[in-house]
């Protein structure tokens, strides 16, 4: 049996340049990701090992080893897996979702991979949602 | 349905100091003294904010005047249906002495003592302690007395200081908080060839020059103080309110239209003069009507010569475009943002440093044209 990690279904994502923005609805549990957790979040749209998306990881970023990765991502999904931001299902061997994707093969031309850093979430409560955006406090008067 | 103002005189007030009692002491006293429910002397004026109503039923002539000058271009000659969800109704009567009453109607109430400290924080109004029951009073910091006590939809104000610039702002405040689909931003906003263009800075940026000298070269105009977009759909709504323009740097064709006409010139508290015109005035022929939100033009100062850059908007990016304060009164943040993120992800995003106002047009026009 092997444990994959599936998306919430209720989430809302909100994909920027790198970075991604998520938001459970039912709790208003907002929650920012780095580009490397933006990656992780990416593959988990039918389903993914964190064993392969360990692999995926390598593939998309330099200066990362796979014990490293796979930690990692282990931890990150442990995460969002508290957040209930993701769901985990265990199914047979090789029942992986179909969206895998696999590492680029040798022969191709490999292009300059961004430097890894390791995935980071960070969850905000209400009040560190408007600090953090610097929603302005005063409203204007329309009068003049 | 027009102004009715002439038949309404404003009635003197006696000074608190000569009064047997105050009427804060009292509010439920002072607020017998009025006719709640009866007769009206003159029409309501309507006034259609996006897709929410707001009625000023107002004895005092200053407020209705300045309400209709402000936002002349949001009347509508018809009021909104009976059971219609989402209409604020603001009747403002005056006494012969005592405070002015003003009662706010909606199909959900809201909290006006809680609503004007969360929204105008920073501005001095303090809650004090209350001379009766069921009653809650605001002041302005240093002053003794209340400026105005509430209960329910009840709002006693005292008529002697200047009041009609707080309970104008709750009403247009209230109206846009009743619409949770729309984000409303302190920005400029433009059509050019039915694409939206989303036109934000700092205060002095230079957010009204550029939707003018825009519009003053065929585009519509949609306004130069307040954005409102369809979070859903991402769709650009007018919002023309009167234009007001500082001295300063404005485009020859804006000059010359300004010039054309008289349009009045208001002295601010700052000491500085500016000038106030209608956007159907100025710009006759800007035909205006939603379109979708494509670019996001970010003013970031002036330079020798207009300079754009695009950018990809990043999560530190997003408090570049904050919504106004009143979106997040009484919600949660979260998901209010979440849509300030989608609106970034879905357009062009560019810095921009202005340099002569038909240059910056012209560079700003190239880019909506480019996409």
């Amino acid at each position: 049996m092997n444990t994959v990690y599936l998306r919430n279904a209720g989430i809302e994502a909100a994909p920027l340049q790198l970075e991604t923005i998520l938001l459970n609805p039912e709790n208003n549990q907002f929650c920012m990701l780095n580009p490397s957790a933006s990656f992780l979040w990416n593959q988990l749209d039918h389903g993914q090992s964190a064993d392969a998306i360990a692999k995926a990881i390598c593939s998309r970023f330099s200066g990362v080893s796979m014990d490293i990765a796979l930690a990692d991502v282990e931890r990150a999904l442990q995460q969002l897996h508290s957040l209930k931001f993701v769901t985990v299902e265990n199914r047979e061997a090789g029942g992986e979702g179909k969206g895998a994707r696999p590492p680029l093969p040798t022969d191709a031309k490999q292009p300059e991979l961004p430097p890894y850093e390791s995935p980071r979430l960070t969850a905000m409560k209400e009040d560190e949602v408007l600090s953090a955006f610097q929603v302005p406090v005063v409203a204007t008067t329309w009068w003049g | 349905m027009g102004l009715v103002v002439t038949s309404v005189a404003r009635i003197p007030r006696t000074p608190a100091s000569r009064r047997t009692k105050a009427w804060w002491c009292e509010p439920s006293e002072a607020l017998r003294r009025f006719c709640i429910g009866g007769p009206r002397s003159h029409d309501c004026d309507w006034y259609q904010i996006v897709d929410a109503f707001l009625g000023l039923d107002s004895e005092d002539i200053c407020l209705r005047l300045r309400f209709a000058d402000l936002y002349g271009e949001f009347r509508t000659s018809s009021a909104p249906a009976f059971n219609y969800p989402r209409k604020l109704r603001c009747r403002v009567q005056v006494s012969e002495e005592g405070p002015v009453l003003v009662t706010f109607s909606a199909p959900e109430q809201v909290n006006i003592v809680d609503f004007i400290l969360a929204l105008f924080r920073g501005r001095g109004y303090v809650e004090t302690q209350p001379c009766a029951d069921d009653w809650r009073s605001i002041s302005v910091t240093g002053e003794p007395d209340p400026l105005l006590s509430a209960k329910g939809p009840y709002v006693l104000v005292d008529g002697l200081k200047p009041w009609q610039p707080l309970i104008a702002s709750c009403a247009i405040n209230w109206v846009m908080w009743m619409q949770q689909e729309l984000l409303f931003f302190h920005a400029a906003t433009v059509g050019i060839d039915s694409a939206g263009v989303l036109i934000t800075g700092d205060k002095g940026a230079g957010k009204t020059t550029l939707a003018t000298t825009l519009a003053a070269s065929g585009h519509a105009f949609f306004g130069d103080e307040i954005a409102a977009v369809r979070s859903r759909t991402l769709e650009l709504v007018p919002f023309r309110r009167s234009i007001s323009f500082r001295s300063g740097a404005r485009s020859v064709r804006v000059q010359q239209l300004l010039e054309h006409r008289r349009y009045p010139a208001e002295r601010f508290p700052d000491g500085r003069t500016r000038i106030r015109a209608r956007p159907a005035d100025l710009f006759p022929e800007s035909l205006t009507y939603p379109v979708p939100l494509r670019t996001l033009i970010v003013l970031e100062g002036f330079a020798e010569q207009a300079q754009a850059e695009a950018f990809a908007p990043g999560v530190a990016d997003l408090r570049l475009l904050t919504p106004l304060p009143c979106r997040f009164w009484g919600t949660s943040p979260a998901p209010i943002l979440l849509q300030v993120a989608k609106l970034f992800s879905s357009v062009k995003c560019y810095h921009l440093r202005s340099g002569a106002p038909e240059e910056t047009a012209l560079l700003v026009e190239g880019i909506v044209r480019a996409n």
